[in-house]
């Protein structure tokens, strides 16, 4: 998948025809020190922000699946009910939370940790229907077991998609096998 | 928390004693019904009209009347403050006829209306025209303030209409379609109310209340009054448990 990015903010260049090349199937990870717009380049690639001038159409026309930085879940709703707003496939959902160690929590997600409200959105993520999947920061607030729990079941779900990973913390993806490596 | 809940009703038992007997010592000071009717006189007055079935009729009259005005402010204040959210140009289009219609007075806007109309359906546009900017002020109000980040996450994830709505939009507009209604329905009640007594519509409330007026009795005049307090209580109370059994039913 390939793109050409040119936006600014203000005065400010974060991108002037910025090359975008993203392996298929591979995991990328997107690295880079704060401001440099990493996290505006995955809301480029979802469809949330616009670009100057360029070229992304490779990346809209496919179907995307995204773990922003905060966990933008639906506080009232349970963590079953926040994965069945993208999923239909309620045995999967369950499991999946079973796994977590979140399968019987009934409660609003409102009840939850940071840390647990992280997971069911790497859970939605994943089950939503897509073609490639935005990370942004998606390890912050998890502790090291969690985080390896959570790597193993991303290479799980994830087998044929397209990855791409915003973290400051190289070690975040130490599970996780990256193929390509960009830095903006 | 039992004798707390008692000893509250014991004080609010004893504080609308002292405004009773307050208000009984004054009318006996003043010693003229005319002037200030005394609260026996005023329940005696409330027993009467309650023997005579033209009272119901009235009260029927005007209270359906006043629930057209209402319910209708409210689908249109609704959708119309939809569309605004949607359209920018027409939001900005409307945001002065809105703003001057919330400053017009009451008295004023009767008038006018019984220039267009006829005084049987007066009080009906009346409550309408009381309402509609507050119902569609505040969902507006609602429908702008709805997260972005969650806009955000439905966009991406291709939510589907009816669970946008559910999940995202009724949660954060009802609270604000609540307050809204509280705040119309005692304004809906003044201003229809003060309608019927302008432009006096054949049975009902406000003709009541003016023939009252009109023949000096003055009891009957505070029986209505408080005839309209408590249908005004009773209003706001059913709607904002209506509104607020919705909210809780979309929580779910």
């Amino acid at each position: 998948m390939e793109g050409i990015i040119s936006k600014k903010f203000k005065e400010k260049v974060l991108f002037d025809n910025f090359h975008l090349v993203i392996p298929e199937y591979k995991i990328t990870w997107i690295k880079g020190n704060s401001g440099k717009g990493k996290t505006t380049l995955l809301r480029i690639l979802a469809g949330l922000e616009s670009i100057d001038s360029g070229e992304v159409t490779d990346f809209l026309k496919r179907r995307c699946s995204y773990v922003f930085q905060e966990p933008r879940l639906i506080e009232h709703y349970s963590a079953l009910d926040n994965l069945l707003l993208v999923t239909k496939d309620e045995a999967k959902a369950k499991a999946l939370l079973l796994e977590i160690g979140l399968g019987e929590d009934k409660l609003p997600v409102s009840k939850f940790s940071g840390g647990m409200k992280s997971r069911v959105a790497i859970l939605r993520a994943l089950l939503a229907p897509s073609d490639f999947i935005l990370f942004d920061e998606p390890f912050n607030g998890l502790d090291s077991d969690n985080k390896t729990l959570i790597s193993k079941i991303i290479l799980r779900e994830a087998e044929n998609k397209t990855l791409i990973f915003v973290t400051h913390v190289e070690q975040d993806l130490a599970g996780l096998t990256v193929n390509n490596v960009i830095s903006v | 928390m039992i004798s707390t809940i008692y000893r509250k009703r014991i004080k609010s038992f004893l504080i609308f004693c002292f405004w009773v007997s307050l208000w009984a010592l004054v009318a006996k000071l003043v010693g003229h019904q005319l002037l200030i009717a005394s609260p026996k006189e005023v329940v005696i007055a409330l027993f009467e009209l309650l023997k005579e079935a033209e009272f119901y009729s009235s009260v029927l009259k005007t209270c359906l009347k006043i629930a057209i005005g209402f319910i209708s402010s409210l689908c249109c204040g609704v959708l119309f403050a939809y569309i605004c959210s949607r359209v920018t140009f027409i939001r900005e289009l409307f945001t002065p006829l809105i703003r001057l219609i919330r400053s017009i007075p009451v008295a004023s806007i009767v008038i006018v209306i019984l220039i267009w109309i006829s005084s049987k359906n007066l009080s009906i546009v009346t409550s309408f025209m009381m309402s509609f900017p507050i119902i569609y002020e505040n969902v507006l109000k609602g429908i702008m303030n709805v997260d972005t980040k969650l806009i955000e996450m439905a966009k991406v994830f291709h939510l589907t209409k009816t669970n946008k709505l559910k999940a995202i939009y009724l949660p954060q507009v009802l609270p604000y379609l609540e307050s809204a209604t509280v705040l119309s329905l005692g304004l809906c009640w003044k201003a229809g109310v003060a309608a019927e007594i302008i432009g006096l519509p054949t049975g009902t409330i406000g003709e009541k209340l003016y023939q009252a007026k009109v023949f000096f009795d003055t009891p009957s005049v505070f029986a209505w009054t408080a005839v309209i307090i408590l249908l005004s209580f009773v209003f706001e109370k059913v709607f904002a448990l209506l509104i607020k059994k919705g909210i809780q039913r979309w929580k779910v």
